[in-house]
């Protein structure tokens, strides 16, 4: 569960990024986060990841308190969430199957179990066959595939996706969006952020809308089916 | 931290260093001129030393007896001496010894005939050596002033000179070796920032799936002590080559002439090689894992 407070940002340079911001996202929603460039949406997410901290109020990520979050409890914190970026941020040096394992391997899991889940991971993203194949080697729907396997690997109970298919083609748009609600079919919160109108519109979700660093509207999923 | 994980992150230090080949090839490279450049100054220094130790072996001390001193007074004089901490070799040679020595070594035997007993004119004679020359004026100053004590003769202008050579060669090779560390440090650690630099997205990456920072942080030293000990290993093995090159020209082109008398030989390898080999793995270790610890440091805090 998200539980944002009253909180504010306010970058050194004067900046006002977030203005009292106050959200509760439920576990197992599927939400979206819209707004223009420079609206706050990126802070938002750095926020729930803990690389920015709030100037003030309170942010609660799956039971971690993050403005009193203790620097050796910040990992397990990330262990608990799956990121997926628009530039994909795989390991260049690795190839596809050890970019999945790798979000394994720094949670002390036995080479067994990795060798178990990660096929089993990239089968379900549909890149079993190029587990081989490094970053460079694949397209770029295939790359954030990998990074969705990456997020999923671990069973995080949230995913947070900053503009997923913001590098990608209308295609592989919708089929990462087809996996990221069947991954929410099985109960895993889903927030994405995103520019994209067609989705939004596509997909009847929750959306909740930032602009100048304020939550301007918030409509839930079952008043945009209606 | 379980052994996978551990034996993991060992491999992933040696993997990276492949996968970053040509980063790795040029910090081996820097290290191992650095290396060598300090390893070449250090063997000078010591060749240096050890030529003065050579030439200062030689320069001997002679203190000329009064004439007809008995055993007792002799023994006194040898005891004075025992006593001075900077006498290393005490020879005492006597009237007869002298005389004997004397005819044995020049062609005039014949003429020194007769002058045995109490015609000899040779006064008895101890021949000492320092084990510090820059003392020499002392002890013979000291030993001027013993009873029974008629001449000392010291070569204390050359012992003068020999000091201050010694002196300006320990100043000045520490400057130059010391100096050289602190330039192979800075390009040192400048190589590593580098590397952990070009690879910030990647230290980013891990962060960002939960690694901790000591997760993050042991490949970087494995792979700066592995790099390390690669540099100082081939220090090591070039030193060696071009060293032992150099003493066997110096052989063949000193030969037993006067100038191979002189100068002597070269210390040898072996000598040195224990030293060498254990500063260059110590230094190179040090440097490749303190400096990769240092530049993650910077990258982890996200």
């Amino acid at each position: 569960m998200i539980k944002m407070t009253n909180v504010n940002k306010t970058y050194p340079n004067g900046t006002q990024a977030l203005k009292n911001v106050n959200l509760t996202i439920q576990d197992g929603e599927f939400v979206f986060i819209v707004g223009p460039s420079g609206a706050g949406k990126s802070t938002l997410i750095k926020m729930l990841l803990n690389e920015e901290l709030p100037t003030t109020g309170r942010i609660m990520v799956n039971n971690f308190e993050l403005s009193a979050i203790k620097r050796r409890k910040v990992p397990m914190l990330r262990r608990s969430i799956g990121v997926v970026f628009q530039d994909f941020r795989l390991i260049p040096t690795m190839n596809v199957y050890d970019n999945v394992a790798f979000a394994l391997r720094v949670t002390n899991v036995t080479t067994r179990e990795i060798r178990r889940r990660v096929p089993y991971i990239l089968n379900l993203v549909g890149l079993a066959h190029k587990a081989k194949a490094m970053p460079e080697q694949i397209s770029g729907g295939e790359q954030q595939r990998v990074a969705l396997a990456r997020a999923l690997v671990n069973n995080p109970s949230l995913i947070i996706a900053d503009e997923p298919t913001g590098n990608i083609d209308p295609e592989m748009t919708y089929e990462i969006m087809e996996l990221m609600i069947e991954i929410n079919k099985v109960g895993t919160t889903i927030l994405m952020v995103t520019h994209e109108h067609d989705l939004v519109t596509h997909f009847h979700k929750r959306v909740i809308a930032i602009d100048g660093g304020a939550v301007v509207s918030d409509m839930p999923e079952n008043r945009r089916r209606a | 931290m379980t052994g996978s994980s551990f034996r993991y992150l060992m491999k992933e230090g040696a993997r990276s260093i492949w996968s970053n080949r040509m980063m790795s090839v040029a910090s081996i490279l820097v290290s191992l001129a650095c290396l060598l450049l300090i390893g070449g100054s250090i063997l000078v220094v010591v060749n240096i030393n050890s030529f003065l130790d050579a030439i200062e072996g030689q320069n001997e001390m002679s203190i000329f007896l009064d004439e007809g001193l008995g055993e007792i007074e002799i023994n006194n004089i040898r005891t004075d001496l025992e006593r001075i901490e900077w006498v290393e070799d005490i020879v005492f040679i006597s009237s007869e010894e002298a005389l004997a020595s004397l005819k044995d070594d020049s062609n005039y035997g014949a003429l020194l005939d007769g002058l045995e007993g109490e015609k000899n004119p040779l006064p008895a004679t101890f021949r000492i050596t320092l084990n510090n020359i820059s003392k020499t004026a002392e002890v013979k100053d000291l030993m001027e002033r013993s009873v029974g004590v008629d001449e000392v003769r010291a070569a204390t202008y050359v012992a003068d000179i020999l000091t201050k050579v010694r002196n300006g060669i320990s100043i000045g090779g520490s400057t130059i070796v010391l100096l050289l560390v602190v330039v192979s440090l800075v390009i040192t650690a400048n190589t590593i920032k580098l590397t952990v630099f070009n690879r910030r997205k990647e230290i980013n990456i891990m962060k960002f799936v939960g690694a901790t920072d000591g997760f993050i942080r042991l490949p970087f030293i494995v792979e700066g002590i592995l790099l390390g000990l690669v540099s100082s290993v081939l220090a090591y093995f070039v030193t060696w080559g071009y060293y032992t090159y150099i003493v066997n020209w110096t052989q063949v082109a000193w030969g037993s002439g006067s100038l191979g008398n002189l100068i002597g030989s070269l210390v040898p390898f072996i000598e040195i090689a224990p030293y060498l080999l254990m500063g260059f793995i110590v230094g190179g270790l040090c440097t490749g894992a303190v400096g990769s610890l240092l530049f993650v440091r910077k990258h982890l805090k996200v």
